[in-house]
């Protein structure tokens, strides 16, 4: 391959030369060479020198270095981007909340909905804290080192909720968010009669047939129970225990069928144990594949039937990993 | 586009300094308006600049099949209003124009608020186009800043937004090089798509080395030559110890004084075993002498770490903080631990504790020298008392102590009062308080956490890479996990009153815009 300096530049020995002797000078120095052959420029153009005015300056600093809690650009308290107010660093759960979420559910085994509710934080973070903490403590158990001080430092520069047991606490988030259904996002005009009493589903039947109301798509239905029982006179510990029991109970009921379904699946294979392997059978139905013997359902490959999970132009990278 | 000097500034979803001072300088701002430009130009340049931002990485092609013009959004419904009302209200007396009650569910979120407290206030730019549409922001449900949400799916944007890397290209590049799992499952497409529930873990020598301060060169360099300094400075005093005594010794001991010199040139080859060696030959001294050199050992080990303890733990110096590190190869080097070995913290101070303990233990039999039998008596049950409550599990292990201290006894009866005044006078140096060594271990456990190791790609101890809190957030679709770096991607990122949850530098003109683009209606 021909040499990529141009014949104009200086004949190549010398430059070899050069490299050697710098080489043997200082071993400890890496072979250092410009990628470049343009001249560096002599001055900081004005701009570059402003950035390093600003960034040494005092606001510059403060970044560099952070004092401890967050500290944004914008001009609001907790907007991160200076022209988006929009956009707005929401607190997490600080350490002991997270904890505290995960000895609730796993210590003294309380459900989901009933944590949620109490804490102010929505069921599906309440799952995920504990989801996370079960690995951190599988991590622990391991021996395995955390990184405790990336941790800390993270921590240390985002906004945090704390709850605290036994005292009055603000809300986390939402715990009855409703997203809005791309039916409702159409504006609607119903001539109804002014003595109607036009409830919240007659409004959902309006949009479809098949729409159901707010209160049924709600994540916390029993809490909306329990508020409602509260209204009619009932004591709030009353209802508050029978909320406890509701939620407790669904819990348990899916915890079973999940165990009964687990069962099933044992029950219909067979396991054979080699010294290597273990194999394990399952009955199939030949029927499964349909009438064209391309349903989803079958097992395994047919004659004749395209097998597309290797062609072209066909989307490999996996939708959901189980 | 309009800067003035010609060249395109851009943001990137990176941590860089340049990326943080292009955003204080508010680079992505609609430009004033000069001239005509047509809605298809301005369309364009919005277009473009969110784009630089929003997966530059990503091909156009692919964003346009990603774009959905459905945005998402969600409301809040509190319980209590879904309870207390039907909805009904809502209509109420509306036939006749009449507005009867002002009752909605925000009334009855008690959520907090955003903060509306502005931190400073800087000089309103001339012809600011966002400032005409920023009145009304708290009553919207931005839509238009979700444009993107899409990409908020991705794997590589989501592991970017949990604080798991420096940059969205660096994140990418960690799912492709097998550092992230998804479900506990190597996951290398790096435009795969979250779903909700799905866990993600990233490596966690990855994130330390992406969010890390870098590493340089010789970094370590006046660590390394002042541990060989000091672990000189230590055979040497030992040396020295074990000459003065031997003056003292029989010439039985000088004998095998003789062969510790031998060794000498030995140990400071071989630093740990010839300490080892030189215990052992330690061990062959009368009593007396023994005491006497590991008194002078742990003066010497105790000497700096006497002057960090008086200070508040969260805030060594980074003078104390080697000095600490010192300590700790030190002690290594006392308790005839090997260089390298990975000893925990917990033991190296247990062990410590023991020498300590024995050694005070010596010190209390020169007092009770000078007391009587019966008072003696007491105070080995003192001792004996102190470690009780200090550790009931090392009871077995304090029964060989207080039959050693015994033996000690025997061997010093001889010795004259001058002696042991001097001794006494020594011995004050060469002892920590339980509360000074609980103090010590926590230090100790907090250097542990993060310890100085050249092996690793990143700078050891590790610190946060500089300007990382200006860019410090976690979008609440996302719940993380720091100490394992993992994180569950909950939902779909939202729109709500006031606040849309996709991190986007722009404004709500320019998302507009942007939107429109994609909208491909002309």
């Amino acid at each position: 391959m021909a040499p990529r300096l141009s014949a104009a530049a200086t004949p190549l020995a010398p430059v070899v030369d050069a490299c050697l002797v710098q080489s043997c000078k200082s071993k400890s120095a890496p072979f250092v060479r410009s990628f470049s052959s343009t001249p560096c420029q002599q001055k900081m153009s004005r701009a570059r020198q402003q950035m390093y005015q600003w960034l040494k300056g005092r606001e510059g600093s403060e970044f560099a270095d952070p004092k401890g809690g967050p500290r944004y650009l914008g001009p609001l308290q907790d907007q991160p981007f200076p022209l988006n107010p929009l956009f707005r660093s929401q607190p997490v759960l600080d350490e002991h909340t997270r904890e505290l979420i995960w000895d609730k559910v796993m210590g003294r085994g309380e459900s989901l909905k009933a944590v949620s509710a109490e804490m102010g934080v929505d069921v599906r973070r309440v799952a995920a804290v504990v989801r996370l903490k079960e690995v951190e403590k599988q991590w622990q158990r391991e021996g395995k080192k955390l990184a405790t001080p990336y941790a800390k430092a993270v921590m240390s520069m985002l906004p945090k909720t704390y709850y605290r047991e036994g005292e009055k606490n603000l809300p986390h988030e939402p715990v009855n968010e409703i997203h809005v259904h791309k039916l409702t996002m159409q504006q609607l005009f119903v001539p109804v009669s002014e003595s109607r009493h036009f409830t919240r589903e007659d409004a959902a039947k309006a949009f479809h047939d098949t729409m159901l109301s707010v209160d049924a798509r709600s994540p916390q239905p029993e809490l909306i129970n329990m508020e409602r029982e509260i209204l009619e006179g009932k004591s709030r510990q009353e209802s508050l225990a029978k909320f406890k029991e509701a939620t407790q109970k669904e819990e348990d009921k899916v915890a079973r069928r999940i165990v009964q379904e687990q069962q099933r699946e044992e029950k219909a294979t067979t396991r054979v144990t080699t010294d290597r392997y273990e194999f394990r059978f399952k009955e199939i139905n030949a029927d499964d594949v349909g009438r064209n013997g391309r349903s989803r359902k079958g097992t395994g490959w047919r004659y004749g039937a395209p097998f597309d999970d290797r062609k072209r132009g066909l989307v490999k990278i996996p939708t959901s990993v189980p | 586009m309009g800067n003035g000097t010609g060249i395109e500034l851009k943001l990137r979803q990176s941590w860089n300094k340049y990326n943080l001072y292009n955003l204080y300088r508010q680079t992505g701002r609609e430009p004033q308006i000069r001239g005509t430009p047509t809605f298809f130009q301005q369309k364009w340049a919005a277009k473009a600049k969110t784009r630089s931002y929003h997966g530059e990485h990503i091909p156009e092609k692919k964003w346009v099949r990603l774009f959905s013009r459905r945005l998402l959004s969600a409301v809040d419904m509190p319980p209590e209003y879904l309870a207390a009302h039907d909805g009904s209200e809502q209509a109420a007396g509306r036939g006749s124009g009449l507005t009867t009650s002002n009752v909605t569910a925000e009334t009855f979120s008690k959520v907090p608020a955003l903060s509306t407290q502005e931190r400073s206030r800087r000089r309103p730019l001339f012809g600011d186009v966002n400032k005409l549409l920023s009145d009304q922001f708290n009553n919207m449900t931005p839509y238009m800043q979700m444009t993107f949400a899409p990409l908020e799916r991705r794997l590589d944007t989501a592991v970017f937004r949990a604080l798991f890397a420096s940059s969205v290209r660096q994140a990418r590049q960690f799912v492709i090089h097998g550092a992230v799992t998804v479900n506990g499952k190597k996951m290398v497409h790096p435009s795969y798509q979250l779903n909700p529930g799905d866990m993600f873990q990233v490596d966690i020598e990855k994130v330390m080395y992406g969010t890390g301060v870098q590493k340089a060169a010789d970094a370590h360099k006046r660590l390394h030559e002042n541990l060989e300094a000091r672990q000189k400075k230590a055979d040497k005093a030992l040396q020295n110890a074990v000459k003065k005594l031997g003056g003292n010794a029989t010439a039985e001991q000088a004998a095998v004084e003789g062969e510790t010199e031998g060794e000498k040139p030995e140990a400071e080859a071989e630093a740990a075993e010839g300490e080892a060696a030189a215990t052992e030959d330690a061990g062959s001294l009368t009593p007396e002498a023994q005491w006497k050199l590991n008194n002078r050992a742990l003066k010497f080990l105790l000497k700096d770490v006497k002057k960090i303890l008086k200070n508040n733990p969260k805030e060594l110096s980074a003078k104390e903080k080697k000095q600490l590190r010192l300590f700790r190869a030190d002690a290594k080097r006392f308790l005839s631990h090997p260089e390298k070995s990975e000893a925990d913290v917990v033991e190296l101070i247990d062990e410590l504790q023991l020498q300590m303990k024995s050694h005070e233990l010596m010190r209390e039999s020169f007092e009770k020298l000078d007391l009587k039998e019966g008072q003696a008596q007491s105070q080995v049950e003192d001792g004996a008392e102190a470690e009780a409550i200090e550790a009931t599990s090392k009871e077995a292990e304090a029964q060989p102590a207080v039959n050693r201290e015994r033996e000690v006894e025997k061997g010093l009866e001889g010795l004259s009062d001058e002696q042991k005044t001097k001794a006494k006078k020594i011995i004050g140096d060469a002892k920590l308080s339980k509360e000074e060594m609980r103090k010590l271990a926590r230090l100790l456990q907090m250097d542990e956490e993060n310890p100085v190791d050249d092996s690793k790609p990143y700078a050891t101890p590790w610190r946060p890479r500089p300007y990382m809190s200006a860019f410090a957030f976690i979008p609440r679709y996302l719940e993380v996990n720091p100490n394992i770096c993992a994180a569950v991607y909950l939902r779909h990122p939202v729109a709500r009153k006031g606040m849309a949850e996709v991190p986007t530098p722009f404004s709500y003109l320019t998302s507009q815009l942007t939107h429109n683009w994609y909208l491909e209606r002309g």
